[in-house]
């Protein structure tokens, strides 16, 4: 029975086992080719629809099918822990291993073919939506403005979307040929793929919101996203938030995309590399063992314990319910992995290592404050930008918070002199819980202003920090104030305001509303336009003089504070009659309604700075009260004394102030003789 | 040729193969004989890449075996599982093993199939376990590796389909000096199929011959010896018959009648007993199954001591 062999079969290994494998998933890839046309293509047509559509209806249907595209694309992204097992089956599978292993291939050949079989398979459909997608954006909403804006003006951020999308399935792929790698049963590496995925994110965010927590100044939630973002599939989702937020910021970090590409693509090469090295060690008679490298299960289950006691840090009266607690889910797990109670003892001493681990993990990082990042400053030639995430601003009416990112190396240099600073005064007090806290300001009738910033580091990396500075330290950031970015956005905000609400002017008492002017009056829009230009031209030109001691305030624009400097806006808002309440008049409208109580306090010569900020300080102050009535409004001292009162006024020098209808005003130290005859006079 | 040398394999802290030396020589029919767990299937495993020994060296044709793709191309392991191949038609399996083995013959194949009428379009999983054998086996025949080992391979196969296989398997060894390497249970088939065999025990080899040797140095003896003086026969000890240089394996009396397996040369056996004067003597060649049992029971392994609990 001799017979010559066929030499047609020249095809190579890998490719062999390639298409082998990839028929052996030929229904979940037919899945997943479903799965991803009602995800991002879906997306790209329901969104077409809704710019296509403004009536509130057509949101409602549309939610539903938004809804399914999320849902396909979370069904599809899951599958990929279904391809790895499935492609790596002869891990878990005990029949098919000698018929895996004694085929003529080599160990490189079958995880690299089985790797990127199930890849393809993975990513492919994956990829072929994007490109549908891509097509259908191109193609896109003939003459639709909204598109044109939302859409065309942001392709790359949508292509980078996608691009995080694909690396995400690419770390839940990758995760998951480590886990079936390093398990020897379906049944362990179905679990502990899911176990993993969630444990990395939340062992991470519990790790740095109970250690960090009492570290003076550390932003928990920015550091924790920082470290989440990059080291698993979830933290990817979290980084689409940061990226969305991101690009609409002013001045957008695009460095960090690629920073965040970059090491998020370093992670999963890691994995895969540390993947292929155990697989080559990984030995044919593993398989049906729970765990084939016992390390993952340790670190698997120490972090498990860690999560469950840490929440001892905070709350030392939860360590025995939660060593119990601890105990009985680390039984259960030993139990599970060793397939009954064997050894039970190695079980408990195993325990009581990690516990004292946990401990001693947790005593390390007070003791060093985290390894030093509670003082730590970034040194200013490494920081690429700055952004205020929130901020109280000085001498500002409107109490907004403004999120501002800049690179202006002005504004970075006067962040990073004043973070020294905080950590220095914060170093040299003694009690330091003072500064955690709002409200120990508040007891101690001192000034505070919160400020919450991120420093974007060249490298890519952020490093966020949050504190209360002092007034002082607040004046260390006057050069945000003429930063363009800082302009940029007021214009935006004072744009908007305009766009969106009528106009009123009120004087600086602001007392009473006159004149306004209606959104839709037929003049308004050339107006708008002729403000809005006037009021950045006044904005760029103001000097911190104008700002702290402005030599008075004609008024507002809505909540928009129009100083005396201010000329061009002035003259805006005279061409179109639009000019306040004289103060007699404001006043005498108001009095027609009720009597004013006002208070006229005396110099402070203990208090560093006079200024219209905030009330706490009035307290202990020394004053008298009067009344502003119609009789008293005619007395010329008086009617002089509010005439020289400044809503926004800053200074060192021990000056009168009046508090009337809720708000200091500073006289300044020139008027002091003026204030103190009105000050006697009323006594 | 395969050389093992100084094989150990453990299995974390288990010892399955134990410093083993053995050579098989190229064209053999080599039976793997031994009792459960003693190893067979490992050294199986060993020699077609599956395992990677601890310790030692395995050679065949003097290269490597493990994660050796040249090698492993002149070596078909067939195991005594068939789960493996359910998702495919007989089709899908070939195609997809030709691909590995650059002698793979469809010629030979199509032949095979023909003789023993398997279906190509059916999925395995519908096949009975027997068919299940036949098609991996034709499968691994028309390969063509120069190394053929088997695992229970007959396993489920029916009389008729054992002949056919096992001549398919003979014309392979007679045609082109293919080397079996057999495992199985079934000493039947070892004893018909095999010209060498080695008898494995606990991670050891116990021996490793030429089937002939070893069925002509292990013998059943029957004797009744002389009367003695009180009108009975005279009667002997294990250790009275040990000491004049037998090695007894097995000692039984029933009545008058000694049967007794002894080890080594016939005509020595012979000469000794005679000595002792026997009125019967009659020295029965064993099978392989006997040979193997007495063997196994020398060894510790008494089938006699389950069956008597």
């Amino acid at each position: 029975m001799t017979s010559t062999p066929l030499k047609t079969n020249e095809k190579k290994p890998f490719w062999i086992n390639f298409s082998f494998k990839f028929k052996q998933n030929k229904k979940v890839f037919i899945m997943l080719i479903i799965l991803q046309l009602i995800s991002l293509p879906l997306l790209m047509i329901m969104t077409m629809r809704y710019l296509s559509h403004e009536d509130e209806t057509a949101v409602i249907n549309i939610g539903a099918y938004f809804a399914l595209a999320i849902l396909a694309m979370s069904i599809s992204v899951l599958l990929g822990i279904i391809i790895a097992t499935n492609t790596f089956n002869h891990l878990h599978k005990k029949s098919i291993v000698d018929m895996v292993y004694s085929l003529p291939l080599s160990i490189k050949d079958r995880f690299f073919s089985n790797f990127l079989s199930g890849l393809t398979t993975y990513i492919a459909p994956y990829v072929g939506a994007m490109i549908l997608s891509l097509i259908i954006h191109a193609v896109g909403l003939e003459g639709n403005k909204r598109w044109n804006e939302l859409f065309y003006g942001h392709t790359d951020q949508i292509i980078k979307l996608m691009i995080i999308g694909l690396f995400i399935m690419l770390f839940v792929y990758v995760l998951s040929v480590f886990i079936t790698t390093c398990c020897g049963t379906l049944f362990e590496s179905t679990a502990y793929i899911f176990i993993i995925n969630a444990l990395i994110p939340s062992s991470i965010a519990i790790f740095f919101f109970t250690m960090l927590y009492d570290l003076y100044g550390i932003s928990i939630d920015k550091t924790v996203l920082n470290a989440l973002k990059y080291t698993s599939p979830i933290g990817g989702l979290f980084y689409i938030g940061e990226f969305a937020e991101d690009a609409s910021s002013s001045v957008s970090n695009t460095n960090g995309f690629f920073t965040w590409l970059g090491i998020y693509a370093l992670v999963i090469a890691g994995i895969f590399v540390l993947t292929y090295f155990l697989y080559k060690r990984r030995k044919a008679e593993d398989v049906s063992k729970p765990f084939v490298y016992n390390l993952l299960y340790y670190i698997i289950i120490s972090l498990i314990t860690f999560d469950i006691l840490a929440f001892v840090k905070e709350e030392k009266r939860l360590l025995m319910p939660l060593l119990i607690f601890s105990a009985i889910v680390y039984l259960i797990f030993e139990v599970v992995k060793n397939r009954g109670f064997k050894k039970i003892y190695m079980t408990a001493l195993r325990y009581g290592v990690t516990v004292i681990s946990v401990f001693i993990l947790s005593s390390i990082v007070t003791a060093t404050s985290f390894f030093g990042i509670e003082y730590y400053v970034p040194s200013e030639n490494m920081i690429k930008s700055v952004t205020f995430n929130e901020m109280d601003l000085l001498l500002s009416d409107r109490g907004t918070y403004p999120r501002l990112t800049t690179d202006n190396p002005d504004v970075i240099s006067a962040l990073v002199r004043t973070h020294e600073d905080v950590i220095d005064y914060y170093k040299k007090n003694d009690n330091k819980n003072k500064y955690r806290d709002y409200q120990a300001y508040l007891l101690n009738n001192e000034q505070h202003f919160h400020v919450s910033f991120t420093y974007n580091m060249k490298t890519g990396t952020k490093s966020s920090r949050k504190y209360y500075l002092t007034f002082d330290q607040m004046l260390m950031l006057m050069d945000i104030y003429f930063d363009d970015n800082y302009i940029n956005m007021e214009m935006e905000n004072f744009e908007n305001d305009l766009e969106n609400n009528d106009l009123y002017i009120k004087s600086k008492f602001a007392l009473q509303i006159k004149p306004y002017f209606i959104k839709g009056n037929i003049n308004y829009r050339g107006l708008k336009g002729k403000l809005i230009s006037a009021y950045e031209k006044d904005l760029r030109e103001q000097t911190v003089e104008d700002i702290l001691t402005p030599k008075g305030i004609y008024g507002y624009i809505n909540s928009y504070p129009v100083r005396t400097t201010n000329k061009n806006t002035i003259a805006v808002l005279e061409e179109y009659g639009l000019t306040p309440y004289t103060m007699e008049e404001e006043f005498k409208s108001k009095l027609a309604l009720s009597d004013m109580l006002v208070t006229l306090y005396l110099p402070d010569k203990d208090t560093k700075y006079t200024t219209t900020e905030y009330y706490a300080f009035n307290y202990e102050k020394t004053g008298i009260h009067f009344e502003i009535n119609e009789s008293n409004l005619n007395n010329r001292k008086l009617k002089e004394l509010l005439k020289v009162a400044q809503p926004i006024y800053t200074t060192t020098d021990a000056c009168y102030i009046i508090y009337i209808d809720g708000k200091n005003y500073v006289i300044p130290l020139e008027y002091s003789d003026l204030a103190s005859e009105v000050y006697e006079m009323f006594k | 040729m395969i050389e093992l040398k100084g094989i150990t394999k453990k299995f974390d802290n288990t010892i399955v193969l134990d410093n083993i030396d053995l050579t098989i020589n190229k064209g053999t029919a080599f039976g793997l004989l031994g009792s459960n767990g003693a190893g067979k299937s490992t050294i199986l495993r060993l020699l077609s890449g599956v395992y990677n020994q601890e310790g030692g060296n395995l050679t065949i044709d003097g290269d490597t075996v493990y994660d050796n793709v040249e090698t492993k191309k002149r070596v078909f392991f067939v195991n005594d599982e068939t789960a493996q191949f359910s998702g495919y038609t007989l089709t899908e399996l070939k195609n997809f093993y030709k691909h590995y083995y650059p002698n793979f013959s469809e010629e030979l194949f199509e032949k095979m199939r023909l003789t023993i009428n398997l279906p190509t379009d059916k999925k395995i999983s519908t096949f009975s376990k027997g068919m299940k054998r036949q098609a991996i086996v034709i499968i691994a025949l028309a390969c063509q590796t120069d190394y053929l080992l088997l695992d229970e391979a007959f396993d489920g196969l029916d009389p008729t389909m054992r002949i056919i296989v096992k001549r398919m398997l003979v014309d392979a060894m007679i045609d082109r000096q293919l080397t079996t390497i057999i495992s199985s249970h079934n000493l039947k088939e070892i004893n018909e199929l095999c010209d060498t065999v080695a008898l494995l025990h606990n991670g050891k080899i116990v021996f490793s011959r030429d089937l002939d040797s070893v069925k002509g140095n292990i013998h059943k003896v029957q004797v009744v010896f002389s009367q003695s003086n009180e009108n009975q026969s005279q009667d002997y000890t294990i250790e009275e018959l040990a000491g004049e240089g037998l090695e007894i394996l097995h000692f039984e009396k029933s009545q008058s009648v000694y049967h007794i397996i002894v080890k080594g040369d016939t005509e020595l056996v012979k000469k000794k007993i005679q000595e002792k004067n026997p009125v019967v003597l009659d020295i029965i060649p064993l099978s392989l199954e006997e040979i193997f049992i007495y063997e196994m029971e020398v060894l510790g392994y008494d089938f006699n001591s389950l069956e008597n609990k």
